[in-house]
């Protein structure tokens, strides 16, 4: 559901092959038991990607006054970005790119879900909060434009993705820009998955599995 | 790069618009003033804000990015490294405290 890469890979020339950073044909996928079963097609089951990628490249951008924030939502909603495929057996792999600027990301899913808190009750990003606007948060640094390394998935329907982007404290106003880079694939169920292809296969976890550790 | 020149006005002219998804930088203005007073000129850069959680309905914002005056009948050029802290984001113009076709300024510029 949420990947990212170490920032070093944007950093350090590597032979890297373009199946090693995106999903390609022959790719394998795995959902976890945990997706419920509103998303039964998806639920537990492997699934091999149909095709090479088609990457479809989109960007947004706000100007936001210091010590603010927006909440953009990534889905499908009414107000959303409209991100998130239409169909089952669909999976949208996108990476998400941050231009330089003086703000930071932080990451719900869905809405009032942060990603990123820690096991100690009170440590959850606020943007409110003096020291916690820092935790977890992403910068352009963690996914530069250029060479992005944040990972989202997206099927249909699934809940919402989060991007709260604030604005750091004295900057008058600041252009906030995030860039996409979506892999549509389609996916073939494998009814009876190989140990091999259980365990290679990438897991896409939900949501509910990332927090509460 | 690209370049904007106008003249010294009252009114302010627009040099440049910066698109959407980028943030503009001057990277040299240059401003000859051959008319017969001193020229003090600004750049602004005026834009609408979009929506956030603490101002729903944001209003047009002009910032000045830029202020210099030079003599009657002398030129100033400002160098990258003096204008690289002015981030622009929205429509950027020049307004003075005269108006003469004989004092022109040049903006060097990039988007990023």
């Amino acid at each position: 559901m949420i990947v990212q890469l170490s920032p070093v890979l944007a950093k350090v020339a590597t032979y890297t092959r373009p199946e090693d950073l995106l999903l390609t044909k022959g790719a394998w996928v795995r959902f976890s038991e945990a997706w419920p079963d509103t998303h039964r097609w998806a639920k537990g089951k492997v699934f091999e990607v149909q095709q090479e990628p088609i990457i479809v490249p989109y960007a947004t951008s706000y100007i936001l006054p210091g010590d603010d924030y927006k909440d953009i939502d990534l889905s499908n909603a009414t107000e959303g970005l409209k991100l998130y495929p239409e169909n089952q057996a669909v999976l949208y792999e996108t990476l998400v790119g941050f231009k330089p600027g003086e703000y930071l990301c932080h990451i719900y899913v869905p809405k009032d879900k942060y990603v990123y808190a820690l096991g100690e009750a009170s440590m959850y990003p606020d943007v409110a909060d003096a020291a916690r606007k820092y935790l977890g948060a992403k910068t352009h640094l963690d996914s530069p434009h250029t060479a992005p390394l944040l990972k989202l998935y997206f099927i249909k329907d699934m809940p919402a993705f989060i991007l709260r982007l604030y604005v750091l404290e004295d900057v008058d106003y600041e252009k906030v820009a995030v860039t996409f880079q979506i892999n549509k694939t389609q996916l073939r169920e494998i009814e009876n998955p190989t140990l091999e292809q259980l365990t290679k296969a990438l897991l896409l976890r939900y949501y509910t599995e990332l927090t509460g550790f | 790069m690209p370049t904007a020149r106008v003249t010294a006005n009252t009114t302010a002219q627009t040099l440049f618009t910066v698109s959407k998804h980028k943030k503009g930088k001057l990277t040299a203005l240059n401003v000859d003033n051959q008319a017969g007073s001193n020229a003090t000129i600004r750049l602004q850069d005026i834009f609408t804000p979009d929506a956030s959680a603490k101002v729903a309905s944001p209003t047009e914002k002009t910032i000045d990015r830029v202020q210099l005056t030079v003599a009657a009948g002398s030129s100033v050029s400002l160098s990258e490294d003096s204008l690289k802290n002015a981030e622009l984001l929205g429509t950027v113009k020049a307004i003075a405290n005269i108006t003469d076709t004989a004092c022109v300024i040049v903006a060097v510029y990039a988007l990023d």
